[in-house]
């Protein structure tokens, strides 16, 4: 089987100038066009906020999973448990202890950070298929944990926790300065010099050992960063739904971060964003047609993994024709 | 300890050892000879519930007969539709990576859910109880109900059946040596293509068997399958991904040992399984007995 | 130039190396020394143990038995990227590089693994950084390709990258395994030139497994002859040549 990681096509940044400016001012356009709409969001009414809130930290779980995935080439199957640290730790945090949703969006943050460590110190001996294994036992585990423990609530979970400012308006605001945030964090982080190792890693471990590299060093760094936004996206989705349970560590919505991932592409940084868009509003219609809107979700996704394995987005970069390179023929 | 709950419980764990070894072997045997993990494998063991249903009760309404001819019937048809499925999608995921095939499978996943609730409703069905007819075997002051004991003789002989399949016949063996080398097999004038869809036909037929199998004990729900399936991942990787005496012996543990925590550490029902499959990942990721009978270079 | 009679000093040296892969005696008691600024090939017949020698002083295997010391310093079992920050670097015999990244990333991987600058907070395409990856490629020809991805490169300016990101770690030492396997004439040319280079110009100790016994014969300083896993003979190309005993196991 060909390796995961080395089929991943890098995002077009870095090529020849020359004869791409104005492509790159289309992009800010589309940027801030995008930014725009999203401000105005709560004018379109509450379901309409409610529904793009849900998608922006889908988008940011998806982007962190997308870190490990398509950037240093390991398959997280258990990501969810990560979203799950960050949510159970808010709703433990005001509902158990009564702290404030500032403190316990922090402890959120740290939780994700040091289980991150942990797991991914046992998970990053490993790469492809084990590592996807290996993380979906985790996940489980976790999963396996919440249910069974009445701390957490069990299988009901924690609900009725307060939002902040007690409304949802306000709190879309807050969601989307905190998504658009992360996001710019984790672009920085992609083009930066440790960003290159996860991508020379991804791409070779075996030869960037040989750079100096220490290559499962590197691969922890990546999952833990990718466990702390995960994390912050759960904590924030915690307060947009005022409930958590343990099916949001289930294996299934694990795979949700997977299929929305593939759905933009993993080759471009703004690929998960753009297919958890594509997802939310797409499972919205559906629900809103048939109960059977998951029939129409996994076909769907049969169908991209067919016709457009670079995903949604990566799939119209190409069209365009403005991915440097070419694109690597076994994707298809 | 109470003695009598303890001989209970382990009985329990080894009729369900034997339902996850019908499924896991299936799930370990394509996945040995075909390197597909397929995650709606899960499905194909709900479906054979469901079906499993309608024959039984729709169709023949629930008598012993009705249950004899589920069983002849039912898992046939469930390694036809994973035979179809090899053939027109999952074929097309060979040349992609890996997380292309568990995406895929993962949509058939999704499909196969709510084909089940269109067709039977999301409400929990009941199988009426085989042991109303079959009554028990008398042990002293104990009775073990026959269907019960049944399946656990079903889970050995399947073993077996597997042992002697692909020990001793012809078939069983190019389906090995394709697993090792698929073009000295082609060499050979073999259609490898016809033994990977044999083999899908094969260990979906193993799933079918399971899911009409567990019907009866755990009646029959949409979602039954996704349960089911990170079971069989636990279990295969336990034993070692590839390896059907792995898979016997990753369904005895995981059998009794979930058992055992249901009735004396409830709280660990779900995670002693994952944490003993980290465990053996993390120590020996090749599996207890990773002596797989598909060996791959 | 190569190296000046009179002020010797020791790069690397082995003492009694052995590694086994069960009855297989792959190296079996190698004992060796290479001196700074020198040219040394290491050459035998197949099943050797020449690779399998490569391998063991550059960390990727650890000796069963033996000590390997690199500037004087005992590294026998350091990991490879130990010995890269140590300054040893090394290439492959198949040409191994980052294949989705274009040939300038590819360098800048290794200049900042080897600055020690790799942070979340740096950009990998920060002018410093960038300047040190062209200077690299520039000496190897390869400026002008910097933006292609490997795949789009010849088979022998795939090589070279291979050389160009060892050079970038700024080794004292480079260990190249084949450099010119399935080359064609014109560009072994070029990597005698490059091999030539990397000594006289850029001052690298270079520790060369080749086949080409023409490669081995213009560029050594010394060569070292290996049978079944033993050094069977060593010195000046001169003498090497004249050697029965290596004309023996040579040409049967």
């Amino acid at each position: 089987m060909t390796g995961s990681g080395a089929r991943k096509e890098r995002d077009g940044e870095q090529k020849p100038k020359q004869g791409h400016e104005q492509e790159v001012s289309a992009g800010t356009i589309a940027l801030a066009v995008g930014i725009l709409l999203l401000l105005l969001v709560p004018l379109a009414g509450k379901h309409m906020t409610h529904l793009v809130a849900s998608a922006l930290l889908l988008a940011l779980a998806a982007t962190s999973f997308n870190l490990l995935f398509g950037y240093t080439g390991l398959l997280s199957f258990g990501h969810a448990l990560f979203w799950g640290v960050g949510g159970y730790t808010v709703a433990v945090m005001m509902a158990r202890f009564g702290f404030g949703y500032v403190e316990s969006v922090l402890a959120a943050l740290v939780m994700s950070a040091v289980v991150g460590a942990a797991i991914g110190f046992l998970c990053v001996r490993h790469t492809r298929i084990y590592f996807a294994i290996l993380t979906l036992a985790f996940g489980q585990m976790f999963y396996g944990i919440a249910v069974k423990w009445d701390f957490l609530g069990g299988s009901d979970g924690i609900y009725g926790l307060p939002r902040p400012f007690n409304s949802l308006e306000l709190y879309y605001y807050v969601v989307l300065a905190s998504v658009l945030v992360s996001l710019y964090v984790l672009r920085v982080v992609t083009r930066s010099s440790l960003g290159l190792s996860f991508m020379a890693v991804r791409d070779n471990a075996f030869r960037a050992e040989f750079l100096g590299i220490r290559v499962k060093v590197t691969r922890l760094q990546s999952f833990v960063i990718s466990a702390v936004f995960t994390g912050l996206a759960g904590a924030l989705w915690v307060l947009l739904e005022t409930a958590i349970g343990p099916e949001s560590m289930f294996w299934t919505h694990s795979a949700e971060f997977v299929f929305v991932t593939l759905l933009g592409g993993p080759s471009v940084f703004l690929g998960p964003l753009v297919g958890s868009f594509i997802y939310a509003f797409l499972a919205d219609a559906a629900m809103s047609l048939t109960e059977y809107w998951l029939f129409v979700i996994g076909a769907v996704l049969i169908g991209i993994v067919l016709f457009f394995p670079h995903g949604v987005l990566g799939y119209t970069l190409e069209r365009l024709g403005s991915r440097r390179g070419a694109v690597d023929g076994d994707g298809r | 300890m109470d003695l009598g709950l303890l001989a209970a419980q382990v009985f329990n764990g080894l009729v369900y050892s034997s339902i996850l070894f019908l499924v896991s072997s299936g799930l370990t045997l394509i996945y040995g000879i075909m390197n597909v993990l397929n995650l709606a494998h899960g499905s194909l063991y709900m479906l054979g519930a469901y079906l499993g249903i309608t024959v039984v009760v729709y169709a023949l309404g629930g008598t012993p007969l009705a249950y004899l001819v589920a069983f002849l019937v039912v898992p046939p048809a469930v390694g036809l539709v994973g035979a179809v499925l090899e053939r027109t999608l999952i074929r097309r995921t060979y040349p992609m990576g890996e997380e292309y095939q568990l995406l895929l499978t993962f949509g058939l996943i999704l499909v196969f859910d709510d084909l089940v609730k269109m067709i039977w409703g999301a409400a929990y069905i009941n199988f009426p109880d085989p042991n109303s007819f079959l009554g028990g075997l008398r042990f002293g002051v104990y009775t073990l109900p026959l269907y019960h004991v049944i399946l656990i003789l079903l889970g050995f002989s399947v073993f077996f059946g597997l042992w002697a399949f692909f020990g001793r016949t012809f078939t069983g063996k190019v389906m090995r040596a394709a697993a090792m080398d698929r073009e000295v097999v082609e060499a050979m004038g073999i259609d490898v293509n016809r033994v990977f869809v044999s083999s899908f036909f094969l260990g979906s037929l193993l799933s079918g068997l399971g899911g009409i199998s567990a019907g009866p004990l755990y009646t029959a729900s949409p979602g039954m399958g996704t349960d089911i399936i990170v079971y069989s991942f636990a279990v295969i990787v336990i034993g070692g991904m590839g390896s059907i005496g792995g898979a016997m012996a990753g369904s005895l543990i995981v059998g009794v040992l979930r058992s055992l925590a249901i009735s004396f550490y409830p709280q660990l029902e779900i995670v002693i399984v994952f944490v003993i499959m980290a465990a053996v990942l993390l120590v020996k990721p090749t599996g207890l007995f990773g002596r797989p009978e598909f060996e791959r270079r | 130039m190569g190296a000046v009679e009179g002020e010797r000093e020791e790069m690397l040296r082995t003492e009694g190396v052995k590694k086994h892969f069960g009855s297989v005696r792959a190296v079996d008691g190698v004992s060796m020394r290479v001196e700074r600024g020198e040219i040394v090939s290491l050459v035998g017949p197949n099943g050797a143990g020449k690779t399998t020698l490569l391998n063991l002083i550059s960390g990727l295997i650890r000796p069963d038995s033996g000590r390997i010391y690199f500037l004087g310093r005992d590294v026998t079992g350091m990991r490879p990227s130990q010995l890269v920050r140590m300054g040893m670097a090394r290439c492959f015999q198949i040409s191994n590089v980052f294949e989705n990244l274009t040939v300038l990333e590819n360098l800048l991987a290794a200049v900042h693994s080897i600055e020690g600058s790799i942070s979340p907070l740096r950009r990998y395409d920060e002018e410093e950084a960038v300047e040190k990856a062209v200077r690299v490629l520039r000496e190897f020809g390869l400026d002008g390709k910097a933006h292609l991805t490997p795949k789009e490169l010849s088979h022998g300016d795939r090589k070279l990258l291979d050389v160009a990101i060892a050079y970038a770690l700024r080794p004292k030492m480079i260990l190249l395994d084949e450099p010119t396997a399935a080359m064609s004439v014109g560009e072994k040319r070029t990597t005698v030139g490059v091999i030539k280079k990397l000594r006289d110009q850029l001052g690298v100790t270079v520790l060369l497994v080749e086949h080409d016994l023409d490669v081995v014969y213009e560029v050594s300083d010394r060569i070292i002859v290996m049978h079944q896993g033993t050094v069977l003979a060593e010195g000046r190309p001169e003498e090497v040549r004249e050697n029965p005993k290596v004309r023996e196991v040579y040409l049967g």
